[in-house]
């Protein structure tokens, strides 16, 4: 490579990666619920004209495969033309583009300004909205069909200017229990679309139309040299592994997710064929979280890690079976893939993964995000929706121990604090503390969870969708595995009744949901 | 004393030099010397000495950043509620963006071990009525536990205190009597968020212990000047409260930067600019003026500590920053710097690695025979050679300009961040470079973003200590009242604010600032449901101010939705005098001193008259610090002899 085009190439990964940063801070700043600008629970990304990711601003490395689909989805779809100036179009339907009902996706085409206005690229975000419909306020509860979720929206385009999607807006509005944050969090998404338009106009306008496309797949195939580069630190060959999902909270138990993991100099191929059939219960995922997973355990591995963009994704290959628990098909409630079964994909992707770089992969980590959801009346008369994830263990590894109390793998979001939750909601947070000897023993320990316990002053109404409540995260070498994690009802007396892992169900006044979450596992490294 | 205006002397100390300052019988003195780390005081005591002493000292130290940055704190025993002891150690549950893709997250500073956590058996309400008394025998068993800890300072930080602080307090009583200092956190900072909350109370009382001592002492070798000391929101506090609330320090040096940079602006009419300095290791950028906003929250080593701040970001690019190929052939500059030892190889002590200052030596920005600080001298063939070692098949003049364009590059995204992510355009504001090596990017930068002018302050090289004369003391409080609009919203505000304001200023003129304050109070609001405050004024018609507000960030409002007051801050600002800094003009006409190896001419700054003009590309030097005046700009030298730079066309 030149000297011209190294620099060329820096200089248009700093604009780029700006630029999403740029339009995530438009969207957190502009947002009206909790979920996006407390928890930060979104993703921002700029495509190329043909749909092509050019960078991320990944919050969630959930969103990391997910959001190439969205676009992918939106330009294919046969009654949008995203091939003209101001159009938006919105998706959440998991089987054509989304991944679960409450992510929210926004793409818009980004034409140049000017005169003679040319197609440049495309512009999307994704939040997290905390209700859309559904049998369960939050639409994150246990159901057994997607209908029940919420409400699915295909690939649909809005015209900014135009009454049909006024319409859309309005049908949106009146299927959630929060229509005016909707609307709220809904023109935020537009607003951060509007800024990464401008910007990749601006950043096109510095090097010219046909620089920016030599320049761009000069950055593709940049990403892939250092990818493949990485993949040549790894022993060269074919693994496999395989973990298990507790429950589907639907009486399916065990639930089995098999990979064959084959590692070549020039490429990384994950093979999900054997895992198991889509089940009834609410922890099927689509395809694209399953390549998220797989990416993002590729991206673990690599130092220095390369530009996050469509030449990365060149290089991992990820097959697998329409109709199984990792690609469900419709009509299958798919709440959980997102959030609980992408975790067990990665622990996969890791156990296998560890066979070609031995000692350098830690222990699991806690293998859930505990998706809690509070919802009921409160003593004014307003309804309110309480939505949280909460914290657990991290896995140890051969050098360090694993970090207590954070989020781990897919998701990286802030919790509610306690002062701002009770402030808002009828509820009362007791207890938060780390739940201690909860991580894994070993030389290194696993980290330690969390226990949270909630009491609501009226009746209510509970969703629990977590995981890691029978199988223990696995510790590596001989180290310990972390605790499994607990959840329970204490009612009034202060007696306690076990939960499942999957559940929902009624508390009445008095009543305190205590959530124990799991450890991580210890590491004791083991010669080889 | 009372005949004549007080004599003040202003001195930062940086990791490197220590700068200051004084006005006596209408004359500027400066001085530069090195700094004393091991015992900062000294030379702060030597440089006053130069200056032949002072009544005031407005001082600008790290010794609190630094504390917090290295982690060296005092013993301190946290107290919370029942249940809540681990809150410093979940933080907020996630791990650091950085680390999103990392097999070995970091793990949480919780700044006090477990071990020195207790609780107490009470329960405060989100309205502040008692849920579980805090009872007189739980007080005496919690300090007698906290006793056996042997602690050098004890931080309080009970769930909801900071709508009824009568906990705290009832704990304070036996506390004290431990003989530690005990920081509250309803006194500190009452406002809600208990993570934040607690994190700044605990980082408070870790760093009593250490500032007391160093501002007691340097209070006593300074004699009969008296400290003040620059605080983070762009003021100055007594010795005494100070020594209280060190946390409120953790920004002091940059903030006198940001008041040097807000005089240069207000002497040339210029109502919005972007202070921006270069340093070794990182660079700060900082909104000023007209759209510049005080952040209610200090990131400092991860920690986001809350307590009021200049709004300066910080990245990690300077001139040490080392520039690398990676494995796929594309050029990067940092973040592994140099730092100030070894340093870029042109310093010529060994350092074998290419730097950003390098890239700028070998073009020829920085001439070859400049000193830095007057002091150090430069090794043109030692840079060269370093970039000659990164690539042997090119000429060491182009990589050297790659390396520029890719560090503009990220220092470009630094300023955007602070302008127009802000909402708030670039084509009329200033970018006002000060540091030693500000000037050497600044018309880059402000081509890239799209910026008219560049102006560049007198000695840019002491404006962080010129800044803290043009300062007036102040203090910042504030309280969360979660209070909902209704018709005594205002009213209720208005007496907190008030009830705070009156606090603020008699602890103001307890440590003897006289004369008269300025009051300031405003309101963070929100739509009900919301949670991210926006401050507005408050005033009877503060709903409307705040829906404008939320039109203006948000593009949107919701003028029918239910608001409510979140926190209320007062300021309180003692009156200063506004004056100009004296200075002399050159005479004659601006000839350059010699030309550069590139044939760029290279002028002294002072040498430059008053009104005189230069057409880019030109070099203009003074003591520590260095400009280069592009092609297609020029520069004239302002009545308040400022360089003005702008684009010629």
């Amino acid at each position: 490579m030149d000297v011209k085009t190294a620099t060329e190439i820096a200089v248009l990964h700093h604009a780029l990666v700006g630029a999403a940063e740029e339009m995530g801070e438009a969207l957190k700043r502009s947002a009206y619920s909790p979920n996006i600008k407390e928890r930060r629970d979104y993703s921002c990304a700029l495509f190329d004209a043909e749909g092509r990711l050019l960078a991320q601003a990944a919050h969630l490395p959930v969103h990391l495969g997910s959001m190439p689909a969205s676009v992918t989805s939106v330009l294919a779809h046969p009654s949008i033309n995203m091939k003209r100036r101001h159009t938006y179009a919105i998706v959440n339907d998991p089987f054509n583009g989304g991944t679960h009902l409450p992510d929210l996706t926004m793409v818009a085409s980004a034409f140049s300004y000017g005169d003679r206005p040319r197609l440049l690229g495309y512009v999307a975000n994704r939040a997290h909205h905390a209700d859309i419909g559904g049998a369960a306020p939050g639409s994150m509860s246990p159901q057994t069909d997607l209908i029940a979720e919420g409400l699915v929206i295909p690939p649909t385009m809005i015209k900014l200017e135009d009454d049909t999607s006024k319409d859309v807006w309005e049908l949106i509005k009146a299927n959630t229990r929060t229509p005016a944050e909707r609307e709220g969090d809904l023109w935020a998404q537009i607003a951060a679309c509007d800024r990464g338009m401008h910007r990749l106009d601006e950043i096109v306008k510095r090097v010219g139309q046909s620089g920016f496309k030599r320049l761009c797949n000069a950055l593709f195939k940049h990403s892939a040299t250092l990818l493949r580069k990485n993949l040549q630190s790894l022993k060269a060959g074919t693994y496999t592994a395989e973990d298990t999902l507790d429950d589907d909270g639907a009486g399916t138990m065990d639930i089995p997710i098999k990979l064959e993991l084959t590692v070549s100099r020039s490429k990384i191929t994950f093979d999900f064929s054997g895992s198991s059939a889509q089940v009834r219960g609410g922890v099927n995922a689509v395809r694209a979280v399953t390549e998220s997973a797989a990416f993002y355990s590729v991206l673990c591995l690599c130092d220095p890690k390369p530009p996050v963009n469509h030449g990365c994704f060149r290089c991992i290959e990820v097959i697998t079976q329409p109709g199984t628990v990792v690609d469900a098909r419709r009509p299958a409630p798919v709440a959980g893939g997102n959030v609980e079964t992408s975790q067990r994909i990665v622990d996969v992707c890791f156990a296998a993964l560890e066979q070609a770089a031995p000692r350098r992969i830690p222990a699991q980590s806690q293998g859930t995000m505990n998706n809690l959801t509070i919802g009921g009346t409160a003593p004014d008369g307003e309804p309110f929706t309480y939505y949280e994830t909460i914290a657990g263990g991290c896995g140890a590894g051969a050098n360090h121990d694993g970090a207590d109390a954070t989020h781990s793998h897919m998701t990286n979001t802030l919790n509610t604090p306690v002062e701002a939750l009770e402030h808002a909601y009828p509820l009362r947070v007791e207890e938060y503390s780390l739940r201690e000897n909860s991580g894994g023993d070993g030389k290194h320990k696993g980290g330690n969870g969390v226990v949270r316990r909630v009491r609501t002053l009226v009746d209510a109404q509970f969703g629990l969708l977590t995981e890691r409540r029978i199988h223990a995260p696995r510790g590596t070498g001989k180290g310990r595995p972390g605790r499994p994690g607990i959840n329970q009802i204490l009612d009034v007396q202060g007696d306690t009744e076990q939960l499942d892992g999957k559940c929902s169900g009624e508390l009445r006044a008095g009543e305190a949901i205590d959530i124990r979450t799991p450890g991580g596992g210890g590491c004791s490294p083991t010669r080889r | 004393m009372a005949a004549r205006s007080p004599v003040i002397a202003a001195i930062d100390v940086g990791g490197t030099f220590t700068d200051a300052c004084v006005v006596r019988d209408n004359r500027l003195l400066t001085c530069k010397i090195p700094s004393t780390p091991d015992d900062p005081g000294h030379a702060v005591a030597t440089a006053l000495e130069r200056l032949g002493g002072a009544d005031i000292l407005v001082h600008g130290t790290t010794v609190a950043t630094n504390a917090l940055l290295e982690g060296k704190l005092g013993r301190v025993v946290f107290i919370t509620t029942q249940g809540f002891r681990d809150v410093l150690a979940i933080g907020r549950q996630n791990r650091d963006p950085a680390d999103l893709y990392s097999l070995e997250p970091a793990p949480r500073n919780p700044l006090v071990p477990r071990e020195l956590r207790l609780e107490a058996q009470e329960r405060m309400e989100p309205d502040g009525s008692v849920a579980r008394k805090l009872t007189k025998q739980e007080c005496v068993r919690v300090a007698a536990t906290a006793r056996a800890l042997k602690p050098e300072a004890i931080a309080v930080c009970l769930l909801h205190s900071y709508a009824n602080p009568a906990h705290e307090r009832a704990l304070l009583r036996e506390l004290g009597k431990l003989g530690v200092p005990v920081t509250l956190s309803s006194e500190l900072a009452p406002e809600f968020r208990e993570y934040e909350r607690s994190l700044v109370t605990a980082a408070n009382a870790g760093l009593v212990p250490k500032m007391r001592d160093y501002i007691g002492g340097l209070q006593t070798r300074v004699v009969p000047a008296r400290v003040v000391l620059m605080h983070s929101a762009g003021g100055w506090l007594p010795a005494e409260l100070a020594a209280q609330e060190p946390v409120k320090l953790a920004l002091s040096g940059p903030a006198g930067g940001i008041a040097g940079v807000r005089a240069a602006l207000e002497l040339e009419g210029i109502e919005s600019g972007v202070a921006f300095d270069i340093g070794g290791t990182s660079t700060d950028v900082s909104l000023v003026g007209k759209h510049s906003e005080l952040r209610s929250e200090t990131p400092i080593a991860g920690l986001p500590l809350r307590t009021p701040s200049l709004d300066i970001h910080t990245i990690g690019a300077g001139g040490g920053s080392i520039a690398w190929f990676d494995a796929g052939g594309v050029l990067h500059v940092g973040p592994e710097s140099a730092g100030a030892n070894p340093g870029p190889a042109c310093y010529g002590r060994g350092g074998k690695l290419a730097t950003l200052s390098d890239a700028l030596l070998e073009l020829g920005r920085i001439p070859r025979s400049l000193r830095l600080g007057g002091e150090l001298e430069l090794h043109p063939k030692r840079a060269t050679e370093a970039l000659r070692r990164l690539d042997k098949s090119i000429q060491p003049k182009k990589i050297a300009e790659a390396i520029v364009r890719v560090a503009l590059a990220g220092i470009e995204r630094a300023l955007r961040r602070v302008t127009v992510e802000r909402g708030h355009k670039a084509d009329s504001m200033a970018l006002v470079p000060f540091g030693g090596a500000g000037g050497l990017l600044a018309c880059d930068l402000a081509e890239l973003l799209g910026m008219p002018q560049v102006l560049v302050p007198r000695a840019p090289g002491l404006l962080c200590a010129l800044g803290m004369l043009h300062t007036p003391a102040s203090r910042d409080l504030s309280r969360t009242l979660l209070i909902p609009e209704s018709g005594n919203a205002y009213s209720f505000a208005r007496s907190q604010g008030e009830a705070l304001a009156k606090r603020a200023k008699t602890e103001l003129k307890a440590s003897g600032i006289a004369g008269r304050f300025d009051t300031h109070i405003s309101v963070d609001a929100r739509y009900v449901g919301q949670s991210f405050e926006l401050n507005v004024p408050l005033s009877k018609s503060w709903k409307r101010e705040f829906n404008r507000a939320h039109e203006r960030q948000f593009h949107f409002d919701r003028g029918d939705a239910q608001a409510e007051i979140v926190n209320v801050r007062v300021r309180v600002e003692a009156r200063g005098r506004s004056f100009t800094l004296p200075f002399e003009s050159a005479s004659g006409k601006a000839i350059p001193v010699r030309r550069s190896t590139g044939g760029v001419p290279v002028y002294s700054r002072d040498a430059l008259p008053v009104g005189s003009w230069l057409n880019g590309p030109a070099i203009v030097t003074e003591l520590s610090s260095c400009l280069y005046l592009k092609r297609g700009w020029v520069l004239k030298v302002t009545p308040a002899g400022q360089l003005m730079l702008l684009r010629a066309n």
